[in-house]
Parts: structure tokens; sequence; C-alpha cells
């Protein structure tokens, strides 16, 4: 399952602290998860990668973003709206990454229509443990389009 | 009044009386009178009987003719007189059939003395028997005895009637006498009451002008206005007081209901007019309604209207009357306190996030590190000959000791602000946190906690007395906050070198149920007593022990979220007392506060957090 996850998908990770995109990037290939990153550190070049190359469904349906909620320039909700309101983007699983287990937060995420959310774990096993679940998760999620693909 | 009644009644009563007495000795009076009449008739019949045979037995004696003409008249008489008598009589039963008796004896009695005079006027000559005059006289007697009987019987009767009339009427007297002392002393008490009653109305006026000039001078010491609104004919009466707040002077301000409407704030007045007409509909039990009102100078200044609604005891309410207060000061320190909330809430938010992001890293990579070292060793070992022994001995120890000291003690450090920031968290949290009143079994809960920390009380040998706890209206998850971090307490701060022994009991007050945790151990020291319920704060005699400070901190904000409190006694190397107090409350469907609903989602998400 993993194997079909790895062929077939781009992470987007937008996440703005060096650190942290670093960690997870590194939680990834330890968990054996070895699609191409693309990171952006900054909502805006996100929404530009997005919205404004002329990506088609189809490349969009080979994607998916982790994203995280504070960000300069433009935060994660506008781009979690922003993905889940437009048609061409909408079927791009969107997880939430954050350090915050604010309820308030967490209830606006879903409420935008995020798939998964997941707070940044300080322990380190639970963190790659999260990860590990995430990409079986993910792997579940994509069955029907990576077949219509 | 019921003095009033009292006498009313004693006065209608005592005519009732007075009024019969009347009726039965003037009935009296009139049967006196009645037998008086009958007995006057019969002796004037009884004398034109006398007169006819006096005049029959002179003209049968003498032959005189002019003995016939009184005869005559007599007998005319008699007619005449007899039915008198019998007019008189016709009423009374019993001196009717009496009179008709007489009326036969008197018809024979008449037929012989005119048979008496015819025989005399056809033949002068005849001469009387004596014998005839004899039997004639005798009938006259019989008669006569006859009649003077029945007039004495009368008499006799009427004389008894007498007797009682007297009597009726020496009763008469003692009633009016009697009745008139009773009156009198009605008359009496009741002025006496009339008297009473007017000194103490007299008091009360005073007691009210007093109570009245005590609310007037309260009223313009603390500057509230007072309005009075009156429903029937919608004018507003507004006090100097209540122009004054906002500016005006007394002639300023035109007392009515419309410009109280024109100075209300735009975005106020829908509000403030439905409060009105919500507490006038009876839809609410008070009025009171918060709203601005422009001041003269044009900025609005925040009013505090509470109002009572004043109407006759059958009808709906009249008026409403009622204060303004100026709480504009208030209204300002409230918009501080929101501010100031804000802030806390984005400093928690900052603690939680900006705080924990750093933390991510310092955990993450220090495991990074940690597994660089290792792949360093390995290394190390795999090439260990191509360096020098020495060399080789300084590697391993700070490969296999140094690193790893302080990547835990980095570990340590990270975990142990990772906890606070979450313990300042959950504490913010508690503001927010929607509580739902419902039924709980105390002794549930508290098993439930006990249940929890079994490993360390069987392990620790600790005897747990509880007395049967009750079933209250609070929120479960809150109680069992409380229970769990009070017992947890107890058992974390046992003294190693007693058995310990924890008791739990509660009692019932009017109003709430206490709790007491009672523990045989450390103690708190009296210089620690204001730690214990602040944050990260713990109290010196804890060493041993691993705590962040939050526990109390924690229930101690549950319990002021729920109206409770908390307090303990204490003696250190003796034992602690902690008492709890949560107030009785009645199961409601609705939720405690009506704050945000974070905490409702917190429960909910739980689950699908990974």
């Amino acid at each position: 399952m993993i194997g079909m996850f790895n062929e077939q998908f781009t992470m987007v990770m937008i996440e703005d602290d060096e650190g942290h995109a670093r960690l997870i990037r590194k939680n990834l290939e330890r968990a054996g998860i070895g699609n191409p990153v693309i990171h952006f550190d900054d909502g805006a070049k996100a929404i530009d990668y997005f919205f404004h190359r002329g990506m088609t469904k189809d490349q969009h349906d080979k994607t998916l973003v982790l994203l995280d909620l504070n960000l300069p320039n433009i935060d994660g909700y506008e781009i979690l709206r922003r993905i889940k309101t437009d048609p061409a983007t909408r079927a791009i699983p969107v997880i939430v990454l954050t350090t915050t287990d604010n309820p308030r937060e967490i209830d606006r995420c879903y409420e935008l229509g995020c798939n998964v959310y997941i707070t940044k774990p300080v322990e380190y096993d639970s963190f790659s443990d999260a990860i590990r679940k995430l990409g079986l998760m993910l792997a579940v999620v994509k069955v029907p389009h990576s077949a219509k693909g | 009044m019921a003095m009033f009644a009292v006498l009313s009644f004693a006065m209608a009563g005592f005519s009732v009386i007075v009024y019969q007495h009347y009726e039965r000795i003037q009935k009296l009076n009139d049967y006196a009178l009645y037998q008086y009449e009958v007995i006057r008739q019969s002796r004037v019949v009884l004398m034109d009987l006398v007169d006819m045979e006096t005049s029959v037995r002179g003209y049968l004696i003498s032959g005189d003719k002019s003995f016939v003409q009184p005869y005559q008249s007599a007998r005319n008489m008699l007619n005449a007189d007899i039915t008198i008598l019998r007019n008189h009589t016709f009423r009374d039963e019993g001196a009717a059939r009496e009179v008709y008796a007489w009326l036969d004896r008197i018809r024979t009695f008449r037929k012989v003395l005119d048979d008496q005079v015819e025989n005399k006027t056809v033949n002068p000559r005849t001469r009387v028997s004596m014998a005839d005059l004899d039997r004639q006289r005798a009938e006259m007697d019989q008669l006569r005895r006859m009649m003077e009987t029945s007039i004495v019987k009368r008499l006799i009767e009427v004389r008894k009637q007498i007797a009682v009339k007297h009597d009726e009427r020496s009763n008469f007297i003692y009633t009016i006498v009697i009745g008139n002392v009773v009156i009198i002393g009605i008359l009496l008490m009741g002025t006496l009451t009339i008297v009473n009653l007017e000194g103490r109305y007299e008091k009360s006026v005073l007691k009210h002008e007093q109570a009245e000039k005590r609310y007037r001078e309260v009223i313009e010491g603390i500057n509230d206005g007072l309005f009075e609104y009156n429903f029937v004919n919608e004018t507003l009466y507004c006090s100097p007081g209540y122009k004054a707040l906002l500016g005006y002077k007394d002639y300023e301000f035109e007392s009515s209901f419309r410009n109280y409407q024109d100075h209300l704030h735009p975005e106020d007045r829908d509000g403030a007019l439905s409060d009105i007409r919500r507490y006038v509909e009876g839809d609410t039990d008070s009025y009171n309604s918060v709203f601005r009102m422009r001041h003269r100078n044009g900025h609005y200044i925040w009013i505090l209207a509470r109002g009572v609604g004043v109407g006759d005891d059958f009808s709906a309410m009249k008026l409403l009357v009622g204060t303004h207060a100026d709480i504009t000061e208030q209204k300002e320190h409230e918009e501080e306190l929101r501010q100031l909330n804000g802030e806390l809430e984005t400093f928690t938010y900052i603690t939680s996030h900006d705080l924990r992001s750093p933390l991510v890293n310092l955990k993450g990579f220090s495991r990074e590190l940690e597994l660089s070292v290792k792949e360093v060793s390995d290394l190390v070992r795999l090439h260990a000959d191509k360096i020098p022994p020495e060399d080789i001995k300084r590697l391993n120890f700070t490969l296999d000791t140094d690193i790893p000291e302080a990547l835990g003690f980095i570990a340590k450090g990270v975990e142990r602000m990772d906890s606070l920031t979450k313990g300042i968290l959950d504490l913010s949290r508690i503001g927010r946190r929607v509580f739902r009143l419902s039924e709980v079994d105390a002794q549930a809960v508290f098993d439930k906690c006990k249940g929890a920390l079994g490993y360390d009380i069987t392990q620790k040998q600790i005897e747990v007395i509880c007395q049967p706890l009750p079933v209250l209206v609070t929120d479960a998850l809150a109680l069992e906050q409380i229970f769990g971090n009070l017992l947890d307490n107890a058992v974390k701060y046992l003294r190693p070198d007693v058995p310990g022994r924890i008791e739990v009991s509660w009692r019932e007050t009017s109003g709430s149920y206490v709790f007491t945790f009672a523990d045989n151990g450390r103690g708190i020291d009296e210089a620690d007593r204001t730690k214990i319920f602040e944050i990260f704060r713990r109290a010196r005699n804890t060493e041993g022990v691993t705590g962040l400070g939050l526990g109390m901190a924690y229930v101690k904000a549950t319990l002021r979220r729920l109206s409770g409190g908390i307090w303990f006694e204490s003696a250190v190397d003796e034992g602690t007392r902690f008492h709890f107090r949560l107030p009785k409350r009645i199961e409601t469907a609705e939720t405690e506060t009506d704050m945000s609903p974070d905490g409702t989602v917190d429960a909910a998400t739980e689950g699908t957090r990974i």
C-alpha cells in the first residue's frame, strides 16, 4: 500500500519553521514514505503554486498537502479555505499539522474541510507514529482516486 | 373595621329584639281592648234585655200603654246591639259560639215577651198570672247569669293578660337597658380602637415620612435618577437626578417617553424597549435593563435601569417606577477586563503554540542528534582499529556518556516545559469550559478515582475509608477531576514511615454539600498556605514527589466556576484535611455558562485527533 502511495503522490509541505520542515521530512523518510516533497515556507508561495500555475485537476489529484497554520503572508486557514472551495483543488487531501491543540482551531479547520488534524507532538516517538499512521491512512483515502488516475 | 361590623350587627339584632317586644305588647293591648269591647257590648245587650223585661212587666201589671214604648225601643236597640256584638266576635270562634247560644235564648225570651204584650193588647182585661211573671223573671235571671258568667270569665282573662303584659313590659325595659349598656360598651370599645388606630396610623405616617426622607437622601446621595412611566396615558416622569445624569438641567429635558426613546443609543433602542415590554407582559420577573443614552454633550453613557411595576390589586400594571444609574465606569472596566481577557487568551495561545514550536525542534533534533551519535559510535566501533586507543577512549566517553547525558537533560527540560505549557493551557480553558449539570453518583465517581490509584493504594497499603457518598447535581467530569486531584495528592504526599490512612466524609448544609478528604500525610506548613492553590507552586516538603503545581490550582479554578469553594486545615507531619463545598442545584438541561463553545468540542474532537 505504502508502495503505491510512494509512486503516485507529491507532497506539498507548507511549513515556515525550517526545523519542523526538516523533522517532518526526516520522519517521513524513516517511516518509509519516500514521495517527492515540495516545500513552501510562506503561504503566498503555496497559493501561487496551487492557483497561478495553470495546473490541471489530474496534477492536483496527485498531490497531498501538509499544512501548518501559522504562516507568514497568508495563513494556513486561508490556504485551507482556498483549496477546499476551488473545484479544481477540492479533492486534495489536506493534513493540518500544527503545534496547537486549541479546540477552537481544530474545530475551525474541520469546518473549513481539512481531512486530518495532527498536533505536532513534542514526544518524538508519537510524532513518528502519527506520521506513519498518516501515511497508511492517506493510502487508504486515495485508493479511489488512484484507480481513476 | 371588625369593631364596626360587630357594632352594626349588635344594633340590628337589638332593633329586632325591641321590635318583637313591641309587637308582643301591642298584640296584648289589642287583645285586652277586644275583650273590654266584648264585655261592654255584652253588658249593653244585657241592659236592653233588662229594659225589655221591666217594660213588659210594668205593662202587664198596670196595663198602662206608656210601658209599650220603652219596650219597643229596647227591642230595636237589642237587634242593633247584638249585630255589633256579633261583628266584634266573629273572628273569635269561642266567643262567636257563645253569642250564638245566647241568641237562641234571647230569641225565646223575646218571643215570650212579645206574646205577653200581644195578649195584653188584644185582651186588656186579661189578668196576668203570677206564675207567668215568675217564669218570665226566672228566664231573665238565667239569661243574666249566663251572660254575667261570660263577662266574669272574660274579665279574669283580661286580668291574666294584664299580668303577662306587665311582665313583658318589664322584660322590655330590661332589654332596652341591657341593649343600651351593650351598645354603649361597644361604642366605647370602638372609640378606643379608633383612637388606638389613629395613634398607630400617625406613627406609621411618621415612619413612612422618615423612610421616604431616607430614600430621598439615598437617591440624591448616589446620584441615581428616578423615573415613573405610566402606560395608561403614556407619560414619563423624570426626576432632576435622571436629567442630571444626561447633563440636563431640570427644565431642559422634556419628561416624555418619546424624548427618552430619542436619547437611547440607536443600537440599544430595540433592546431597551423590548426589556420594558417583556417585563410589562410578565415574561421577566424583574425589570433590569442596560443601555446607552446620549449625553447632552453628544457622547453616550451606560445606564443601568431597574424598576418595579405598580398597578391596582386586580388590574394589570399601570406604572413602571424605577431608577437609572450611570454605569459607564463599570462598563469601561468591563471592557478593559474583556480586553485583558482577550490578551490572556492570546497569551495562552502563544504559550501553547509559539512556545511549543521551538520545543518540537529541541526534542526532535535532540532525537536526531541521538540517532546521529549512534551512527557515529557504530562507525567508530567499525573503524576502531584505525584510531589510536587513547582517542578511542575519549571518543567512547563522549559518545556514550557525555552526549547522552546532555541529551537526557535537554529531553527532560523539554518535557517539563511541555507539561507546563499544557498546564497553563488547561487552566485557561476552565474559564471557557461549559459545565453540564446532571445527577451524579459521587460514590461511583469516587470509586473510579480510587480505582485509578489502585496500584499505589495496594502497594503502599493505604487504608482508604469512605463514608457512603450522596447523589448530587453537578458536572460529572468536574467532580471526577476534583476527587481525582485530592485523592492523588493525599496518596502522593503520605509520609513514607507511617501507614497511610485517607478518610473521606461529607455533610449536607442548607445550600450545599461539603466533602472532606483527610489524610495523615506530610501536612502543609503554615508558610505554604497560600502557595497550595497557586499555579506552578508547591509546598516545601514535597521532595521526592514529582508534580508541576497544577492540580490544586485546577481544582480551585474548577470549584470557583461551579460557585463552590475549597479550604483546608493542616499540621506538618500530622496530616491535612481538605474541605470543598459544592452548591446544591437543580438539574437543568441547559449548560452552566453561555461562553464560547470551545469546551464542548474538546470532548467531541478528542477521538479524532491522532
